[in-house]
């Protein structure tokens, strides 16, 4: 066994207790300046929550007094309108937001950009995002995106995408590929309808991930003059693109025409001819009977439980409509 | 309960108007005085007075011989207008004017001194407008209940700065359902508007509305409910149980003071 001279016992313990009672100075120090942040952050809000009402219901200037002098200052400013944005929807009340914002905050987030602490700069971006901070947009663009993160570069098409949409396709296609598809989707949802239909123009151009996205974005938005071309897609040899085109006339929540319902029952993918056994229900019983016939010995469990659904609806509307005099043709249960 | 083709007179005519003026005070109902003064006793009015009057009308005759006079229970001076139109187009153009009862002390004797004096002056039917008796301010209790602080503090800024015409507002803020209920300040006979969001600390805001529309006097509340979730089941939910309107945020605020404002007017029919 080695033995430990006690002196250097000694002096390892009161190395450690030293590290501990600094770490528990800087605890403290830092705890002390966090709650007078938030100390003077409460004293700005409740000096001046009034004022902040007239002014952005616009009964009165905004003064100097208003102007946020540091950070626990700008914090309450943040929190001020943040409450009203999230809110409140006036036209008026948001603009003059945009407007003090521009003048007053924009400089913090400029700053706060150049940051290395990564949820610093996400959070000056959010902020440029729901403030509507334009003046920063040229700043935003001169960003270095080889060193921007995955969330970093998406957040800077949202603000692209809402600052200046009609140049938005020209101007971020090289960076859409890099986006998953819950993103893209994100932004084609977000998209004004010009530039939708400009994206849905470039459909055969645009990545899976986008096309994929672009066609749930169209389910979505339940836009029955798109109807043809969903359609359309079902001729693609892809399986993905044809269940998700047929999820999307699905969405539609129409009759579905009996062209589709015969192209998607006759399918060699499981997945569409579920889609198919869930459209039956919104057919009349006698005319589902006929469809659901050919599928209720379908090699898919997933669809024959569809089916069996669909057939327990059917009884039910077949005994009603018995007792009306009207034969459902073609089901045997 | 008279009908129209009973005429009223004497102190019957008075007990039966005073019962009328106490309903128009509880129930915020307005009621209508008009008075016709033919230039010269006339049978053909009196009979047309009755056929034209509705069965919750009351005819009755004054002191003056000849004068006529009807009350119509909740119903305002463009009512008694439209009613004296139809009248004229049969029987010819009359003297007559119309007050509307909105204060409790008005006296029928005064009121109807009063309506001689303009009667026939200006125009063919004279409104008389008494500033004595206009209606009284009424009190109004607004709850907002918000987790948000700012924002509860904003909607109570809001209504607190609403001009409504003879409507008092007493406002008060709360951040959770329970501190409201257990506050006592849901229990008065006051009309109370309640904006509430749906989900709040400790009692939600369906469980408020449950415990309000509960209440014996449930009927003084207006309920708002606040939402941010655009869930049609929900609000029909929230709808079914008791709610009179429903803002999903974020909302336009100038388009919900007008909305309250338009509540308030419509609690004096």
């Amino acid at each position: 066994m080695m033995a430990v001279p006690i002196t250097v016992v000694f002096w390892a313990v009161v190395a450690m207790l030293s590290l501990l009672a600094v770490l528990t100075i800087y605890l403290f120090a830092a705890r002390w300046v966090e709650d007078r942040k938030q100390e003077a952050a409460v004293a700005y809000v409740e000096r001046n929550r009034i004022k902040w009402y007239r002014v952005l219901r616009g009964l009165e200037e905004a003064d100097a007094s208003l102007v946020p002098e540091n950070e626990a200052e700008r914090m309450a400013v943040e929190e001020i309108f943040r409450s009203y944005m999230k809110n409140l929807s006036d036209p008026e009340i948001n603009g003059r937001i945009r407007g003090f914002a521009e003048t007053y905050l924009a400089y913090f987030y400029k700053r706060k950009l150049r940051s290395r602490d990564w949820s610093t700069r996400m959070n000056a971006l959010y902020r440029i995002e729901d403030f509507k901070i334009s003046n920063l947009l040229e700043d935003l663009r001169k960003l270095d995106r080889k060193k921007l993160s995955a969330e970093e570069t998406f957040q800077l098409l949202m603000i692209e995408l809402q600052f200046e949409p009609d140049l938005f396709l020209e101007r971020t296609e090289r960076h859409l590929g890099k986006l998953t598809e819950y993103e893209a989707r994100q932004l084609f949802f977000l998209m004004p309808d010009h530039l939708f239909e400009q994206a849905g123009k470039r459909f055969p151009d645009l990545e899976p991930v986008f096309r994929y996205a672009l066609i749930e974005v169209l389910g979505m938005r339940q836009d029955l003059a798109k109807l043809p071309f969903l359609e359309g897609l079902l001729d693609s040899p892809d399986d993905e693109t044809r269940i998700r085109a047929l999820r999307a006339i699905d969405a539609l929540g129409i009759r579905t025409p009996n062209r589709i319902l015969k192209q998607a029952i006759n399918s060699t993918v499981w997945e569409e001819r579920f889609l198919a056994g869930r459209m039956l229900h919104r057919l009349h019983p006698g005319e589902a009977a006929v469809f659901a016939e050919q599928l209720k010995e379908d090699p898919s469990w997933l669809v024959r439980q569809e089916i069996l659904t669909l057939s327990k609806k059917i009884y039910g509307a077949k005994t009603a409509d018995q007792n009306d005099g009207e034969e459902v043709s073609g089901w045997r249960r | 309960m008279p009908v129209a083709s009973e005429v009223l007179e004497g102190t019957r005519l008075l007990y039966i108007f005073n019962l009328l003026k106490a309903n128009v005070v509880r129930n915020r109902r307005t009621m209508t005085v008009v008075l016709l003064i033919p230039e010269e006793a006339e049978d053909r009015t009196a009979v047309q007075l009755k056929q034209l009057a509705r069965t919750t009308d009351l005819l009755f005759r004054t002191d003056i011989p000849g004068e006529w006079g009807l009350l119509l229970p909740m119903s305002g001076a463009s009512e008694a207008k439209g009613f004296l139109n139809r009248l004229f187009r049969e029987v010819g153009e009359i003297k007559a004017a119309v007050m509307e009862v909105v204060h409790p002390d008005v006296e029928l004797k005064a009121a109807l001194e009063k309506m001689r004096t303009v009667a026939g002056k200006e125009e063919q039917v004279s409104i008389v407008v008494d500033p004595e008796f206009k209606r009284l301010p009424e009190e109004v209790k607004v709850t907002v209940l918000d987790p948000d602080d700012l924002f509860r503090e904003v909607l109570g800024t809001a209504l607190g700065q609403l001009e409504v015409p003879n409507v008092r507002l007493d406002i008060r803020t709360f951040k959770d359902g329970q501190s409201f209920l257990e506050s006592g300040w849901a229990r008065s006979a006051h009309p109370h508007l309640v904006v509430m969001n749906d989900l709040l600390p400790r009692q939600n805001g369906l469980d408020v509305l449950h415990t309000l529309r509960a209440m014996p006097n449930d009927e003084k509340f207006i309920i708002l409910m606040m939402t941010r979730r655009q869930s049609e089941e929900d609000m029909t939910y929230g709808y079914e149980s008791g709610a009179d309107g429903y803002l999903t945020k974020p909302f336009n605020l100038r388009l919900f003071e007008a909305q309250v404002k338009r509540l308030f007017a419509r609690l004096w029919s």
